[in-house]
């Protein structure tokens, strides 16, 4: 057994019958910390949330080393280690309703063009330099909007987002440059971000937002900007802000296509008010999937951040209940009414939806490649080399069909999959590919709910069918 | 609800909130068993961004404060910051970032000078505080 110090802080003595450290034995944090809140249950609600996961607000040191820089709570004790536990003390003012911050020469320079209008001014200009806004994804809208209200002067401005930079993303993502690729975008953006105005704070949350971790993160945010590419975020990004009682300013994107509207479920409808459930998995094709015009989302992502604007300095109309639908090839503009839903699962009269849910789940997209039969490019390869029948079926659009295909391969795009089954045979041995294994994985799961027991996915897609045939090539 | 403060720990901390302008300051207040403020301790603020709204305080630094207040028998009843331009009430930040085991005690600085210092209780949903009376201790 190990025997560990925890010191606790001196406000919690009460709590301790008045020991402001204990001599534990405990294998790791979470169990030195859930002896402690055994011996002294008043402790609990201090240090864990309601849902059982320790308080944001909480630090814990080992040997003066944050937890959080080792292994967090699984983090393994030995002999002689002092756990401290130390609250992360913050505040701070507002300024929207006085006189605010001050700036300074340059910013009145910076922001002048701004200042001399009416509806912006020295105020209008204060409630941007306070206020702070989240945006979810680094990507086609995020990076343009992003671009704007830190130019315009927004004080902190939070961006969410886990990928990597890659090449497809420099057609639109213009915040991006080509020396970037394989750097993480939320890295690059916070590093230009900073040099379109040096004033302003960027903070990063490199993760996968998610139901145990959304909340945390949105609650510190005055206004959230959805520029997600994907129904399972967009849905929790909703649900959040609804639950919050925070603006979210939402666009989307597909081809020459674009929507905006702000959901604020105190005002007005939210997300799903308008599509209270979400399309079948595989249906609504991505921007990966079906391509985007590369300017589409930089209209699309300026018309956030002016919605953005419009809410903090409380000026105009904004997008709340109306539908903002533009097409870029005719060139026009439309808008659709919106009302709210007094059956709303979520912001209606009577929610039933009253806490984050499983989100990929809810939208049908949750991972299950690990039951989805796989079979490698190799394996693949040495089937059809040995003239075993197989039937191939490509997943993908017509136009990636075109660009490169596998030799004889079938061509049924994954939204129309449902439709077409009757074209498959139960009894043949399918290998089904896309790109590089997402939608096919998808779509083998639909086969194998439909019958198709024998359907596999070709895993890495099509690009590792390539990579196989390169390194073949090489080899011989 | 009362909270009784020393004078020169009063004194102090609202020089201190001087001191930063238009940034704002933070430290820890001192008391011992009966809640009564006997020192200011002056913490650095760490925020990485603008500071004129906004304080962080380092939380070795004020481990080690903690530790050292311990070993004197007293203990840290109290968070001080500044509000430079602003009212001495809680704001919703304050509000979310709080701790219902301290009280929050807000000097409000306009134009550099210190105006009123208000204590305020935080109630355990982080959604309202409750204000107690500041008594100034002399001597």
């Amino acid at each position: 057994m190990m025997s560990v110090k925890i010191i606790i802080p001196t406000a919690l003595r009460q709590h301790t019958d008045d020991k402001d450290e204990l001599q534990l034995n405990s294998k790791d944090v979470k169990s030195a910390l859930q002896e402690l809140v055994t011996a002294f249950p008043d402790l609990r609600s201090y240090l864990y949330s309601d849902n059982g996961r320790l308080r944001n607000f909480i630090n814990l040191y080992l040997n003066e080393e944050d937890v959080r820089y080792l292994q967090g709570e699984e983090t393994t004790l030995k002999d002689g280690d002092v756990l401290m536990i130390v609250p992360a003390v913050a505040g701070g003012a507002p300024g929207h309703d006085y006189q605010g911050p001050s700036f300074s020469p340059s910013e009145f320079a910076r922001y002048s063009r701004h200042l001399i209008m009416p509806e912006v001014g020295l105020e209008g200009q204060k409630a941007l330099k306070n206020s702070s806004v989240l945006i979810v994804g680094a990507g086609g809208l995020g990076t343009p909007s992003a671009m704007y209200l830190v130019a315009a002067g927004v004080g902190r401005v939070g961006i969410v987002d886990f990928d990597d930079i890659e090449k497809s993303n420099l057609h639109r993502q213009v915040l991006y440059s080509e020396e970037d690729v394989g750097r993480s975008k939320s890295e690059v953006a916070k590093e230009r971000l900073l040099k379109v105005n040096p004033n302003v704070s960027i903070e990063l949350h490199k993760l996968r937002l998610d139901s145990s971790n959304a909340l945390d993160i949105l609650k510190d945010y005055d206004i959230v900007m959805d520029g997600t590419d994907n129904f399972p975020t967009r849905y929790l990004v909703n649900d959040a802000c609804v639950l919050l009682g925070k603006p979210n300013v939402y666009a989307s994107i597909f081809r020459f296509e674009g929507q905006a509207s702000v959901f604020y479920a105190k005002e007005g409808p939210c997300y799903r008010c308008l599509y209270p459930e979400p399309p079948p998995a595989g249906l609504v094709p991505s921007c990966a999937e079906g391509g985007v015009l590369g300017v589409l989302p930089g209209i699309m992502g300026s018309i956030q951040a002016a919605e953005a604007i419009d809410l903090i300095l409380g000026k105009g109309t904004p997008l709340i209940g109306r539908l903002l639908l533009f097409d870029a090839l005719d060139m026009k503009f439309k808008e659709l009414k919106l009302r709210k839903n007094p059956d709303c699962p979520v912001c209606g009269e009577h929610p039933t939806v009253k806490a984050l849910i499983d989100y990929e789940a809810f939208c049908g997209v949750k991972d299950e490649s690990d039951e989805v039969k796989e079979m490698t490019a190799g394996a693949l390869k040495r089937l059809i080399d040995a003239g075993d029948d197989v039937f191939l079926l490509d997943v993908r659009e017509p136009s990636e069909y075109e660009m490169a295909r596998i030799e004889g391969a079938r061509l049924i795009p994954l939204g129309e999959l449902p439709q077409r089954i009757n074209e498959l045979d139960t009894a043949d041995d399918i290998v089904v590919y896309c790109h590089s294994g997402q939608r096919s994985a998808q779509a083998v799961h639909l086969l194998s709910g439909m019958g198709f027991k024998k359907a596999k996915n070709l895993k890495g897609g099509i690009v590792a069918w390539m990579e196989q045939l390169d390194s073949g090539a090489r080899t011989r | 609800m009362t909270i009784r403060i020393a004078k020169k720990a009063f004194d102090e901390m609202r020089a201190h909130a001087e001191a930063t302008y238009p940034e704002e300051c933070c430290g820890l207040l001192v008391a011992d068993g009966k809640k009564e403020i006997l020192e200011s301790v002056k913490m650095r603020n760490v925020f990485s961004g603008p500071r004129h709204d906004r304080y962080d305080i380092d939380p070795l630094e004020l481990f080690r404060a903690d530790r050292s207040v311990a070993a004197r028998g007293l203990r840290i009843a109290a968070i001080y910051h500044s509000h430079p331009d602003y009212p001495a009430t809680l704001s919703r930040f304050d509000l979310d970032h709080s701790f219902t085991w301290y009280s929050y005690v807000v000097t409000s600085v306009p134009k550099g000078r210190a105006g009123d210092t208000r204590a305020w209780l935080p109630s355990d949903d982080h959604r309202a505080a409750v204000e107690e009376e500041i008594q100034v201790v002399v001597g």
